[in-house]
């Protein structure tokens, strides 16, 4: 009886651990979920990998250092 | 206001794959999945040409617009980029794209088609801005950073340019004015014909009433 009863709380035990492997992360979208709005591109929290030279937040910052990065492929840029 | 364009001199890439490697390590990009390649026209060949291709973040993008669930949107300095929360990794973008640009993952299980991945012209998705959810769905958000996509950055022989489209072609203009050639391979030799297209065979005689 015993024994039985070890067997099947194997067996069961088996199966859930190889249907684990099948499993899949839930992708459905929650009814009633909209597109998201993306913040401005300037807009960003100190994530430790923020360039030097620019000030988070402002846009007038943000496109100046644009504009000087893209320099930096220049080679005809005066240095 | 910038508008993000890349543009590849072909005189200049040596096909080294660089910008490959960068794209990958800098957004974690999985196996299978590139999101640049370098493509070689006559491979092989004296006078083989080399030119870098991505996502070009069309202006008018075909993916968004056979895209049914209408995961694309466009950032207001031009790069096209996708919600994966609403991509049903359908490929439909795939198929409209004539750049090859949107990848499909396909190790999860059973090998299914995961959601579309693509450049991001290092500008991330909707989440936060340089946040965790951020990296681990499109990857480093460098524009938010203030710098410009790994990509182009990293190449060494600057062949491939990145950033706002009239500052890139302002370099490209110079460059190619400077070694007097190389617009005939790609770029206005293509699009708008040689410098010869539209010039009159005879020059009308000057001083003739």
């Amino acid at each position: 009886m015993m024994r039985a009863l070890l067997r099947s709380a194997l067996a069961a035990l088996s199966v859930t651990l190889s249907l684990a492997g099948c499993g899949e992360r839930v992708q459905t979208i929650p009814v009633g979920t909209a597109k998201k709005t993306d913040s401005a591109t300037w807009q960003i929290n100190d994530n430790g990998f923020i360039a030097a030279g620019w000030t988070p937040g402002n846009e007038a910052s943000w496109d100046a250092q644009m504009k000087k990065r893209a320099q930096a492929q220049n080679d005809y840029a005066p240095r | 206001m910038a508008r993000m364009k890349f543009i590849c001199d072909a005189e200049r890439c040596i096909e080294c794959n660089g910008c490959v490697t960068a794209c990958k390590a800098e957004h974690d990009v999985p196996w299978g999945v590139n999101r640049r390649r370098v493509v070689t026209l006559n491979d092989g060949v004296a006078g083989e040409r080399s030119i870098s291709v991505a996502c070009m973040h069309c202006s008018d993008a075909p993916c968004m617009a056979v895209c049914p669930v209408d995961c694309f949107y466009r950032t207001p300095e031009g790069v096209v980029l996708h919600d994966k929360d609403i991509c049903i990794g359908c490929g439909y973008c795939s198929y409209a794209c004539p750049f090859g640009a949107p990848q499909f993952p396909t190790n999860g299980t059973f090998g299914l088609r995961g959601k579309m991945d693509k450049c991001t012209f290092c500008a991330g998705g909707p989440e936060a801005n340089g946040s965790e959810a951020e990296y681990e769905k499109y990857g480093r958000n460098r524009l938010a950073e203030g710098k410009l996509p790994a990509c182009a950055e990293m190449c060494s022989t600057k062949a491939l340019l990145g950033g706002d489209g009239d500052v890139v072609a302002d370099i490209f203009r110079t460059r190619v004015l400077n070694r007097g050639k190389g617009s005939e391979v790609w770029g206005w030799g293509t699009a708008y014909g040689k410098p010869t297209t539209g010039v009159p065979a005879v020059q009308p005689a000057a001083g003739k009433s």
